[in-house]
């Protein structure tokens, strides 16, 4: 199923994700599916959405990348070279859309996930739980701004 | 004189800076196979010249250099690092400064994360030491950037690509080398509340620098022994990178067709016979002379910069790039 969102997001990524990389969007659409229900259950603006679903979908399709990387894949150079590509345009992107919270908020469990794979352990922590804990986060954080503006 | 003694720069603290990046990290023990393989490669050497150049850009700064510009410059280092332990995983390289590279040690998956570990690190930290978020977006925006990528992309494209033309080598240059080194000395400035259009003039100053870097280090391939190397003479070529040299001795016909001949499983005589052609060619010279044009440009910066003393500095940088010999 391909909805709006979905299809609006996969523009936007096609539009940054340079020529010369030459990435192939694999997009898992089913889990993009489930992603853009969880950034449905909040209120949040559409081109809000749109961004957020974004760099959800660089940041896993970077993970993907580096995933398993052994010298007897002959797509090792393409592999290493296309999940640092991605990471490095996941901040680009999130400065550009100014979601520096985010940054902030998942470098901790990027880092871990990191730390983990170099242990040899290649299950990571849900990119989607991390994601739908900082948007619990910010709505509880902007429902106290409101209730104390309104208090106040 | 070693280069950060001119610049009157301790470079034990920025030792120190660079190895409490993961020192400090609460989700590394100190015994991992991760902390040692870090600070192994940390203590393996390099010439730490990103840091010095973000400390001497920040001379050129309205407050004075201090311990924020000490851990800037530590994380440019850092993210150099994991670039170098990326690199040699891709280039298949099993030698670094001399000693087995992380991923013989690790395994290649291993020296994956490891490497991404580092980034994502750095971009942990920028997020804990800046209190001003404008300074935090600069710093990562500019330290994290895809361009980086990009110049290995090119690279990896025009592998035995004879075709390559002066301009795209020149791109792929700039992409993967001269970008980061230009960014030190600007993220440095800014750090210290320098005047943008100064920090402009040092963005394009160490463009220039790391362009000749770059020309000089495709040069030294050809040039230089095996010892002061740690690869063999002519690995570029080996590898299938059509660098400057190649380029030049390209336009003698004469040679064209020798050149061209070399592909992934040509034999050591084959390879030989085209690095004996382009070493007597004149292409080194021409090579030699082009990173001497950037030095010059440059040096026209420096000028401009005269006011400032830390121009001096920029004086030793120029000075320690185009006298270096490896």
């Amino acid at each position: 199923m391909h909805t709006q969102l979905m299809n609006e997001t996969f523009q936007l990524l096609q539009a940054e994700c340079s020529p010369k990389a030459g990435i192939a969007l694999d997009i898992d659409r089913t889990e993009m599916l489930v992603t853009e229900s969880l950034l449905n259950s909040y209120d949040l603006a559409y081109e809000r959405k749109v961004h957020l679903l974004a760099l959800y979908t660089v940041l896993k399709l970077a993970t993907s990348r580096h995933k398993d990387c052994n010298y007897s894949d002959p797509n090792l150079t393409r592999k290493v070279l296309d999940g640092d590509y991605l990471y490095s345009l996941y901040i680009q992107l999130a400065v550009q859309f100014e979601e520096i919270d985010l940054i902030s908020y998942l470098a901790p469990h990027i880092k871990k996930w990191q730390i983990r794979g170099a242990e040899g352990h290649s299950e990571v922590e849900l990119l989607y739980t991390c994601l739908e804990q900082f948007l619990n986060l910010e709505f509880r954080r902007n429902v106290s701004t409101a209730t104390v503006e309104q208090v106040g | 004189m070693k280069l950060h003694e001119t610049l009157n720069i301790n470079l034990r603290r920025i030792n120190k800076n660079i190895e409490d990046i993961v020192r400090l990290d609460r989700d590394v023990p100190f015994s991992s196979v991760l902390s040692k393989s870090i600070l192994a490669l940390i203590r393996s050497g390099g010439k730490r010249l990103r840091p010095l150049m973000v400390v001497v850009g920040s001379r050129f700064g309205t407050i004075p250099t201090g311990k924020p510009q000490l851990q800037l410059a530590a994380t440019v280092e850092f993210i150099h690092a994991s670039s170098l332990i990326h690199d040699d995983i891709i280039d298949r390289s099993d030698l670094r400064r001399g000693q087995p590279s992380m991923h013989t040690m690790t395994g290649v998956a291993e020296a994956v994360h490891i490497g991404s570990y580092m980034s994502a690190r750095v971009i942990e930290l920028l997020s804990s030491y800046s209190s001003n978020k404008d300074l935090y977006i600069r710093d990562l925006s500019a330290i994290a950037t895809a361009q980086l990528c990009i110049g290995e992309y090119e690279q990896l494209e025009h592998r035995y690509d004879y075709d390559l033309t002066l301009d795209e080598y020149l791109e792929k240059s700039r992409n993967k080398t001269a970008q980061l080194m230009a960014t030190c000395l600007r993220v440095g400035a800014l750090s210290t509340e320098a005047d943008p259009d100064v920090a402009d003039l040092l963005y394009t100053f160490g463009e220039y620098l790391g362009m000749s870097f770059q020309i000089h280090d495709d040069l030294l391939d050809f040039t230089q022994t095996p010892d002061i190397l740690g690869k063999p003479t002519g690995s570029d070529l080996i590898h299938g990178q059509v660098t400057l040299p190649v380029i030049y001795a390209l336009q003698k016909p004469e040679l064209a067709t020798t050149i061209r001949a070399i592909h992934e499983g040509s034999t050591d005589v084959e390879i030989k016979e085209a690095i004996n052609m382009i070493t007597s060619s004149g292409a080194l010279e021409q090579t030699e002379q082009l990173s001497h044009d950037y030095l010059n440009k440059a040096q026209d910066i420096i000028e401009q910069l005269s006011s400032f003393p830390a121009h001096r500095d920029l004086q030793s940088l120029l000075n320690y790039f185009a006298g270096r010999d490896h």
